[in-house]
């Protein structure tokens, strides 16, 4: 057996034992795994550009300066009261509105920071109306990793799949837009059932809540009124770009710097301190996780993969329900993102003898959808389960599982089925 | 079992994804978001107050303060370090401290004497004690009783300030380890 390939299936197999154990950071599992490839020429130095997928990685950091820069105007806050103010005390507006909300932002800001920026106005209005805040934080959860599946900017695994299969954000949108619409109204819908006994106040209690929200300025929550603003032109006119990318022929990762970077000249903002806070670690996690694929691909290991997998999957309909619930199983235990860095050459490689186009909308659809699944299933799974904690509201990993494996299991039911008809279906 | 390390996983995961984001964010919530019962002034009906010789010089505006809380119970304490009897009887003897001591529970009886009806003028019900022990331990002792609403205290309380540190570390600390309310003056 090849040398070579014997070490880059061992350092594959170590360095998810490694994320999957959280015995080191994720990052720094990665980086040593990419370390080991590089030092043993497992990937040649002169091939790196090949595997580094620089459309990612600008996406994400251009990105990560909008949402920085926003931030500190109090954009977010000012989202959550005005939110938190359209409810006008009625614990089903509240979820409503919140999982839509979510939802949204997530489409198309990091599912991370939209939840690290509306949760703690959630855990308020629950203390307010006096409710179990459990049911509420779910659907923020389960709402944030749907919302980002509608859109090619929503969520890591759909940048990656949009940079390697070279797919626009309108296609996106078109494809996973209306499926992460109905999912939504699902997964609301499996809330509402399960917690029904629980969503509810007495009308004294609403007259009460109004009054102390209707008592918020949401005008107070703007920290900076012209960086407001600012940022609020930069990013619509960053969305309306996206819509329009593919016609002007400019890469959605050229839409995301020239964004930041315009933001940053207007808004004058100190950019040492912008960009202290872009989440490195992140953008350093794929850099060797693109490189640890990269050995995989270079060793041929993902090829003799995919024509493995080729002997048992005879139609196209078959592979978009294998590959959406291999990639949502898996993406509910394992993190997204290196499982889609994983399956995205082994989807190219099957492109010889299967059309791969519905392909990568099965992943997506698995890789996003599958973190709903179990509490480690997504980074925003785990951010708002954290500030629960901190606010002294349990959930545990079973409190989690057993409606986040309902969720999963018919969000991603639904989506493929659709995704069958659409493609495969008579 | 199982989900016993599943939980240290979600912790370990919150702290690498969110790092000190969370905190940032939720300071800047609570600039404007408080619940009702948060913004119900705390009832104050008892007052610990301890004092020792750093901490005499009392500004006026607090007596204006303690004004506010006329009808509440004060008590007015003085405590001498017992660690620095501890000192002077090592390295002096036991005759010197004891001296000392009486010197020092002369001074603290004459203070309190001093201090007590000015408080007393305010409408408060004031009482004096004085002791030798831990200036910190034994105020963080006495505010864990659950008998005081509200900590009175000099940011001289244990020590003479300085140019780098405007509160004595005694003070920084017993504020460090109470829940009630505290003034510094």
């Amino acid at each position: 057996m090849d040398p070579a390939l014997i070490i880059a299936v061992s350092v594959f197999l170590f360095t998810y034992a490694l994320i999957i154990s959280e015995k080191v950071h994720r990052t720094v599992a990665a980086l040593f795994g990419a370390s080991i490839v590089l030092f043993l020429h497992v990937v040649p130095w002169d091939k790196l550009p090949a595997y580094l997928d620089l459309d990612t990685l600008f996406l994400l950091i251009g990105m990560m300066i909008i949402v920085n820069t926003a931030r500190e105007s109090g954009l977010f806050e000012y989202i959550a009261i005005k939110t938190a103010k359209l409810a006008r005390g009625s614990p089903m507006r509240v979820l409503l509105l919140f999982s839509i909300v979510t939802a949204v932002v997530s489409s198309i800001l990091d599912n991370v920071t939209t939840v690290l920026l509306l949760t703690p106005m959630l855990i308020y209005i629950t203390r307010l109306m006096k409710v179990d805040p459990v049911p509420f934080l779910l659907s923020e959860v389960f709402a944030s990793n749907i919302g980002g599946t509608a859109t090619l900017i929503g969520d890591p695994p759909n940048i990656m799949i949009g940079s390697a299969a070279n797919l626009s954000f309108n296609e996106f949108l078109l494809n996973m837009g209306p499926i992460a619409f109905l999912d939504l109204l699902i997964t609301i819908g499996i809330i509402y059932l399960a917690y029904r006994g629980e969503i509810h106040v007495s009308s004294s209690r609403r007259q009460r809540l109004l009054s102390v929200i209707e008592g918020l300025s949401e005008d107070e929550a703007i920290k900076d009124p012209v960086l407001f603003k600012k940022s609020v032109v930069v990013i619509l006119s960053v969305v309306a770009l996206f819509f329009v990318h593919d016609r002007l022929g400019i890469e959605p990762a050229v839409v995301a710097l020239s964004g930041a970077s315009f933001l940053l000249l207007w808004s004058r903002q100190d950019p040492e301190g912008i960009l202290e806070k872009v989440e490195w670690t992140a953008i350093f996690f794929f850099v060797g996780l693109f490189i640890i694929v990269g050995s995989l691909v270079e060793t041929g290991v993902i090829n003799d993969v995919a024509s493995w997998m080729m002997g048992y999957i005879h139609s196209t309909g078959e592979a978009i329900f294998v590959i959406a619930w291999f990639s949502a199983i898996s993406s509910a235990i394992v993190d997204n993102i290196p499982l889609t860095a994983t399956m995205i050459p082994l989807i190219k490689a099957m492109g010889s003898s299967l059309n791969t186009y519905p392909l990568w909308w099965a992943l997506s659809l698995g890789a996003c959808l599958g973190g709903n699944g179990t509490a480690i299933g997504a980074s925003a799974n785990v951010v708002v389960i954290g500030i629960a904690g901190k606010e002294g509201i349990r959930i545990t990993f079973a409190d989690f599982l057993k409606v986040g494996l309902v969720v999963m299991f018919a969000t991603v039911g639904f989506g493929s089925l659709l995704l069958w008809l659409r493609y495969a279906g008579v | 079992m199982v989900m016993e390390v599943l939980n240290r996983i979600i912790s370990r995961k919150f702290r690498d994804i969110a790092g000190d984001r969370y905190e940032q964010i939720a300071k800047r919530y609570r600039e404007f978001l408080l619940l009702p019962e948060e913004l119900v002034l705390p009832e104050v009906k008892s007052i610990l107050f301890p004092v020792d010789r750093f901490s005499l010089d009392i500004p006026e505006e607090l007596f204006e303060t303690l004004r506010a809380y006329a009808g509440a119970s004060l008590k007015l304490i003085y405590i001498s370090e017992k660690r620095t009897l501890h000192i002077i009887e090592q390295t002096l003897g036991k005759e010197e401290a004891e001296k000392l001591k009486a010197e020092k529970m002369r001074f603290a009886s004459e203070t309190l004497r001093n201090l007590a009806p000015g408080l007393e003028n305010l409408g408060l019900s004031v009482e004096t004690d004085y002791f030798i022990g831990s200036k910190s331990d034994d105020v963080i002792e006495l505010m864990s009783t659950g008998k005081f609403d509200l900590l009175v205290i000099s940011r001289c309380f244990g020590s003479e300030p300085s140019r780098t540190s405007p509160i004595s570390p005694v003070v920084f600390k017993i504020v460090q380890h109470i829940d009630e309310p505290v003034i510094v003056y």
